[in-house]
């Protein structure tokens, strides 16, 4: 994976913005910007994030400039995290680097119509997912049983994420920005499982063959 | 025998909540156990309605729980079964006229006299259902076999788990044999397949049921109703027999003649 000078990482007190240490703060700014733009629909309006600044220190004029974009999307500032004694300040110190590679969330249950799965990173579930249930993942989804649900992976912009399912049945299937529907005829089940991915700019399901 | 609470729900609203609470009601006093139907549709009361026992009500059970009478006051008796009483809604209230917490111990009141306490959920995920669930042991869902109501019901699965009532069992109401075998309709293992609980029984779609309903006289009494026999089946089932499922497949001319001479 590409590293991104912005990450967005979904905590269990909301979301967290991880900003790249070592990058320069206007590229950051600039980076920000266009994820917040291209991820819209990865948080609602009005929610509260978290920055992280992976142990480097914002200079005031920097952090002024973070809150006019958050605010430009409708989100709020909740807190600052860093690595570092402080996130804001004129002490200059060596910046350190802090692992963003995002981890896999496992899910050990069927998701049920109304439940909703967000995360950072890859999702494998052990069970269903059932139709109308959603996972929106920025990696892969990966389902052991029936997909009937809604999924979108990729979602943070990646289109080389996958789906996969030992029963691949989705009612919608997103990949970064292209967005795959059910046929409208009824169609049997897929008896093998199969893995969906994007093929010349268009999502293409196949038989898994590992 | 230890006492029950158990809630009758479905998430989306027609598929028989309240139809499948009176039969069950019904067939289960006519076991011999002492039964409470509780009709927890506060505002759109119907449960007296198909009970036949509208113009018994006093009071209902807003009054209980705001202390203006006393449960026994409120407990309507059948008028063909002894063993039978239902605790009707408010008409003239709505659903914030009860907190879950009053629901709760009005439940364990009632299970103090009670063998089966069936509680008639409205439809819906807010604070009727709430209410309804509050002080629920176990759950029946009550389903037709249209993908909209399975999704409620897979819905409302979620949130009686998240609610820590679990082990719901399914119902599922209004089955039309023909359709199904014409490929028009979700057949059982569709249904079972999605929900993934255990399956109580399967209500075959009857036009005699509205005739019942609308008398106010429970189908699980008709002897002649093949919805009656899927009931009585269920309340068999519900008192811990082993009770095969009915068999849809075969009703060709030979069932129809049994049919009409009064046999099943």
């Amino acid at each position: 994976m590409v590293a991104k000078l912005v990450v967005f990482k979904g905590t269990k007190d909301g979301l967290t913005i991880h900003l790249d240490p070592s990058a320069d703060p206007s590229e950051v700014l600039v980076a920000l910007r266009q994820e917040l733009a291209q991820n819209r629909s990865f948080f609602g309006t009005g929610s509260t994030v978290v920055i992280n600044t992976g142990g480097r220190l914002l200079e005031s004029e920097e952090l002024i400039q973070i809150l006019k974009v958050l605010g430009e999307h409708g989100l709020t500032l909740s807190g600052l995290v860093t690595t570092g004694e402080t996130a804001c300040s004129k002490d200059q110190r060596k910046p350190e680097p802090v692992p963003t590679e995002p981890g896999a969330k496992l899910i050990r249950r069927t998701l049920r119509s109304g439940m909703q799965v967000r995360h950072d990173g890859d999702v494998v579930i052990v069970g269903d997912l059932n139709p109308g249930a959603e996972v929106v993942a920025s990696g892969d989804i990966v389902v052991f049983g029936t997909l009937r649900g809604v999924v979108h992976a990729g979602a943070t912009g990646d289109s080389s994420a996958q789906v996969m399912a030992l029963r691949l049945a989705p009612t919608q299937l997103r990949i970064a920005d292209l967005i795959a529907r059910s046929p409208d005829e009824k169609e049997a089940l897929p008896d093998r499982p199969e893995v969906a991915r994007v093929k010349d700019g268009a999502v293409i399901i196949e038989e898994f063959a590992s | 025998m230890e006492s029950k609470v158990i809630v009758i729900t479905s998430g989306k609203g027609g598929v028989g909540k309240t139809t499948t609470t009176a039969n069950l009601g019904m067939g289960l006093a006519e076991k011999g156990y002492r039964v409470c139907l509780v009709d927890a549709d506060i505002g759109l009361r119907n449960l007296d309605v198909v009970m036949g026992l509208e113009n018994r009500i006093v009071y209902d059970l807003v009054d209980v729980v705001e202390g203006h009478c006393r449960l026994r006051q409120a407990l309507i008796k059948d008028k063909r079964n002894e063993n039978l009483y239902l605790l009707p809604a408010a008409q003239t209230r709505d659903k914030d006229a009860v907190q879950p917490d009053q629901m709760k111990a009005l439940c364990q009141e009632l299970k103090e006299q009670f063998n089966y306490v069936l509680v008639d959920s409205p439809a819906g995920i807010e604070r009727g259902f709430k209410n309804a669930i509050a002080g629920a042991d176990e759950s029946i869902i009550v389903t037709t076999p249209e993908v909209s109501a399975v999704r409620d019901a897979d819905r409302i699965i979620g949130l009686l788990e998240a609610s820590e009532i679990y082990e719901p069992k399914l119902v599922i109401n209004r089955l039309r044999p023909d359709m199904v075998r014409k490929g028009d309709m979700m057949d059982i293992d569709d249904v079972i397949e999605i929900l993934a609980i255990p399956l109580l029984g399967v209500v075959p779609d009857d036009e005699a049921i509205i005739v019942s309903t609308n008398k106010g006289e429970p189908a699980v009494t008709d002897k002649n109703s093949r919805a009656g026999q899927a009931y009585r089946n269920i309340v068999r089932r519900i008192t811990g027999e082993e009770v095969p499922l009915m068999d849809f497949s075969s009703q060709g001319f030979i069932e129809k003649l049994r049919r009409l001479m009064g046999g099943r």
